[in-house]
């Protein structure tokens, strides 16, 4: 009985699947130039949707939870750079600059980093120095950073002088420690110390140019507030997560709770955009790119290119996260089973905080791509959800392979789907291919192994 | 029995406690009054004002609104009307039907005014205009174009010209430059709806013929997949309708990038400072029928002047000078009734007016409200190195052709 019925749902997804595809092909053949055309734009719209099912996965093959907070983010970061950088561009007609924001983001900036020096540093340095010294040293590195961002909202056409110097820094840092790792299966002892200290010189020298570089390139600033807005938006998901989140997941199990809970930050999220930007779409400043390059009849931005580059990037980037390091290996861990990771030693509370940082930070990424390829608008956040969403249980919800896969295959759906339905029924093919995947394939063309 | 004696206890106090606020109330409405009595004789003349200055048309709302404040301060600066101020109440209609109700009910049952001013937008005013019809309120609007708007009654008036005249005139342009074929991408909005349906059919009445529409909804984003369709009958212009300047500018822009060529012709929207902003150079070219004011028109670059004066920028001048007008038009015709409640008067004396001002010279009213004596241009828009604030980013070509 079973397995009539299974057979049954397969006969008629494989139906459904030859009539797409001899529709399609039928389609195809009659008009190729537009099909290429179809297929250029499918590729832009489906490298954002991937991006956020990559993001989207990461976060729930973890936590086995939906969190809504994932679309603001993406809103968030779209329009994080509308704040930072309309006040220059757009011939000056949305200037805004609201110090509630300013002051909002630097308080919640502050809570988090002091949040996240009490979990790593305290614990270190708590023998050696005096618990207050300590504190007090801690509170201060919180309460700067937090006026820094502060400094960074109220300033924005200044950004490349005051990013400057932390750039520099960070440039800096990043590179001496990536030396450090590399010598490090080489060489051992005095040898890879000297080494280390010859190359750190280096990397300061490094760091020193980077950041000179950005204080005299003014063009950079918008390359700078996409950095800035990824950074508020993983910042805000961490204080989510530490301020909300935590206490809930210990008090319930029940993932539904959390659901509405998100539901709630997502939909207040949304109405704060209102109030400050209102809801009517906006353009956001022209980035790299925007030249049509023709290729058999049709044409493709370079920034969409450039989108379809940084969906694969963020993917390898990840898959290199979590397969080959010790801490992906902690976030494997704890998607298979969380309190067995907690026994045997790992820091649950911290790895999925850097969890929930990054999934925001590749919502934040996606928003602002989507934001500069078309526009934004308070209610991107739901709208990109949904279909990073969708692109997920197309591709095999909790497999990262197959968010990537799903996020393109979605996205070139949306685009032939409707060569003979008027526009708007875009959205309505998205949900049908939802229902239709829910129906037949619930997991995915990649299912999660 | 207890917990009825509580309850009493309750009421009781709740009785005390509104009765003192009734008092209180009262006592400060008697002081305000008399305060006002003290301090103005004759209280201002109230007018109302329906803009959408939120929403899908806040540009040309916002600047609307700002024109008729301005004209208003002038007014007041003189004087007023007859020795009596003159105040607008102002209301946000947005763009829809449903809002412009609502303010429409705001104004006229809780400020009691019988003259509105507005709307902007023509699905907004089609909203208002029987209620007004019904409520004998004069709707006198300067920027909604709608054909439906010429019989939507006796007390609604406007110095915006009809979409009726615009289609004519973007026939006819489309029809002389050549063109045969046609796309159309429109807002689903009563006045993107209305210049499409209008110019179409007179495209269509010439000879020509259109291969392809495509509709959107106010909140569209991505145009590419419906640009992408309509390319694909390869259309020898392509029209443009739309009701937010987002959008108009955002399909320009697209359209461009998906390797578009030819040539696009547009309503005023689409042409407006902030579309261009969005669409920068691939709007150059772009082809408009709009309403304009001459260079020539003295009145008409004082009032943009002064209007840039206050707010620091211009955009739509067109607007500017049409809400402007409305509010002059308006003080006439107070000084002639005295009496802003006199929705009556008001509205025979906008029959039987005859108005030079910043759009234009000795226009009038028909019998269905519209104004007679008035033009629209042709305009194409220059490449974003020779835009400026002064020609608004277009050089006028001329008067439309006429068969």
């Amino acid at each position: 009985m079973i397995a009539q019925r299974i057979s049954l749902n397969n006969l008629l997804a494989v139906v459904l699947t030859l009539a797409a595809a001899a529709y399609v092909g039928w389609k195809v053949s009659q008009a190729p130039n537009q099909a290429i055309q179809f297929a250029f734009n499918g590729l832009s719209v489906g490298a954002v949707y991937a991006l956020l099912a990559i993001g989207f996965t990461l976060v729930y093959s973890t936590v086995w939870f939906f969190d809504l907070y994932y679309g603001a983010a993406a809103a968030l970061g779209a329009y994080g750079v509308f704040y930072l950088r309309s006040q220059e561009t757009l011939g000056g007609l949305y200037a805004v600059n609201n110090i509630v924001v300013n002051v909002l983001f630097a308080a919640v900036t502050a809570g988090v980093v002091a949040w996240a020096l009490h979990a790593s540093v305290y614990p270190r340095l708590r023998s050696r120095l005096q618990p207050t010294v300590l504190r007090g040293m801690l509170g201060l590195l919180a309460a700067g950073a937090g006026v820094y961002t502060g400094v960074v909202l109220t300033f924005p056409q200044e950004l490349h002088v005051i990013l400057s110097p932390v750039l520099g820094i960070g440039i800096a840092v990043g590179a001496t420690w990536f030396l450090y790792q590399a010598f490090q299966g080489l060489v051992a002892g005095r040898v890879l110390l000297a080494l280390v200290a010859v190359s750190g010189v280096a990397a300061a020298a490094l760091g020193a140019y980077c950041g000179y570089f950005v204080f005299n390139a003014p063009e950079s600033k918008l390359y700078l507030s996409w950095g800035v807005s990824c950074m508020l938006a993983g910042v805000v998901g961490l204080a989510l997560y530490r301020g909300l989140y935590v206490y809930m997941r210990e008090r319930s199990r029940s993932p539904l709770i959390m659901l509405v809970a998100s539901l709630g930050i997502l939909l207040a999220m949304t109405a704060f955009t209102s109030i400050v930007f209102e809801s009517t779409p906006r353009p956001l400043p022209e980035a790299l790119g925007s030249e049509p390059w023709t290729f058999a009849g049709a044409t493709i931005k370079g920034f969409n290119v450039f989108t379809v580059g940084v969906a694969l990037a963020g993917f390898l980037f990840l898959l290199y996260l979590l397969q080959y390091t010790s801490f992906g290996m902690a976030v494997r861990a704890i998607g298979d089973d969380e309190e067995v990771s907690k026994v045997v030693g790992i820091n649950t509370t911290t790895v999925i905080a850097a969890v929930f940082f990054i999934g925001a930070v590749y919502a934040a990424l996606a928003g602002i791509l989507s934001g500069h390829d078309t526009a934004i608008q308070p209610r991107m956040g739901l709208l990109l959800l949904l279909k990073g969403w969708i692109a997920s249980v197309v591709g095999g919800i909790g497999n990262l392979h197959g968010a990537i896969l799903g996020g393109f295959v979605l996205g070139m759906i949306e685009q032939f789907g409707i060569w003979d339905l008027a526009g708007e029924w875009r959205d309505v093919i998205s949900f049908v291919l939802l229902i239709l995947f829910l129906s037949f394939w619930p997991r995915g063309l990649l299912p999660r192994k | 029995m207890r917990i009825l004696t509580w309850k009493r206890v309750i009421l009781l106090a709740a009785l005390a406690l509104l009765a003192s606020l009734v008092i209180a109330c009262g006592g400060d409405a008697e002081m305000d009054a008399e305060k006002d009595m003290e301090e103005a004789a004759l209280p201002p003349f109230k007018i109302g004002v329906m803009e959408s200055l939120t929403g899908p048309g806040e540009t040309y709302g916002t600047v609307s609104s700002q024109a008729k404040q301005m004209a208003v301060d002038e007014i007041n600066a003189a004087g007023g009307i007859n020795g009596r101020m003159l105040e607008l109440v102002i209301e946000d209609s947005k763009c829809s039907a449903q809002d412009a109700i609502t303010a429409y009910n705001k104004l006229t049952d809780v400020d009691g005014v019988k003259i509105i001013l507005g709307t902007s937008c023509s699905g907004a005013m089609l909203g208002a205009a029987p209620l007004a019809e019904a409520d004998g309120v004069v709707l006198f609007s300067g920027l909604a174009t709608n054909p439906d708007i010429a019989n939507a009654g006796d007390y609604i008036f406007r110095t915006a010209l009809s979409d009726a005249l615009l289609g004519i005139d973007m026939g006819n342009v489309m029809w002389t430059d050549g063109i045969r074929t046609l796309a159309t991408i429109s807002e689903t909005t009563d006045y993107a709806e209305g210049v499409r349906r209008t110019s179409v059919a007179q495209f269509e009445n010439r000879g020509g013929g259109v291969v392809a529409e495509e509709r959107y909804g106010s909140d569209t984003t991505d145009f590419r997949t419906q640009l992408t369709k309509l390319l694909g009958e390869n259309p020898d212009a392509l029209l443009i309708a739309a009701q937010s300047e987002f959008t108009g500018g955002t399909i320009i822009k697209q359209v461009r990038e998906l390797g578009y060529e030819g040539p696009i012709y547009s309503d005023i929207v689409p042409v407006g400072a902030t579309a261009l902003e969005i669409a920068g150079d691939a709007a150059t070219g772009t082809k408009a029928v709009l309403t304009d004011i001459s260079p020539n028109n003295a009145k008409g670059q004082e009032v943009l002047a002064n209007f840039r004066e206050r707010y620091d920028y211009v955009t739509l001048a067109w607007f500017i000078g049409s809400a402007y007008d409305d509010v002059y038009i308006t003080a006439e015709c107070l000084k002639q009734t005295d009496d802003d409640q006199d929705a009556d008067g008001i509205r025979d004396c906008l029959y039987a007016i005859t108005w030079t001002g910043a759009i234009g010279e000795n226009y009038t009213f028909d019998e269905n409200g519209e104004v007679v004596g008035l033009s629209n241009v042709v305009v194409e828009i220059l490449p974003v190195a020779e835009r400026t604030e002064e020609n608004q980013g277009y050089k006028v070509l001329g008067s439309a052709p006429t068969e």
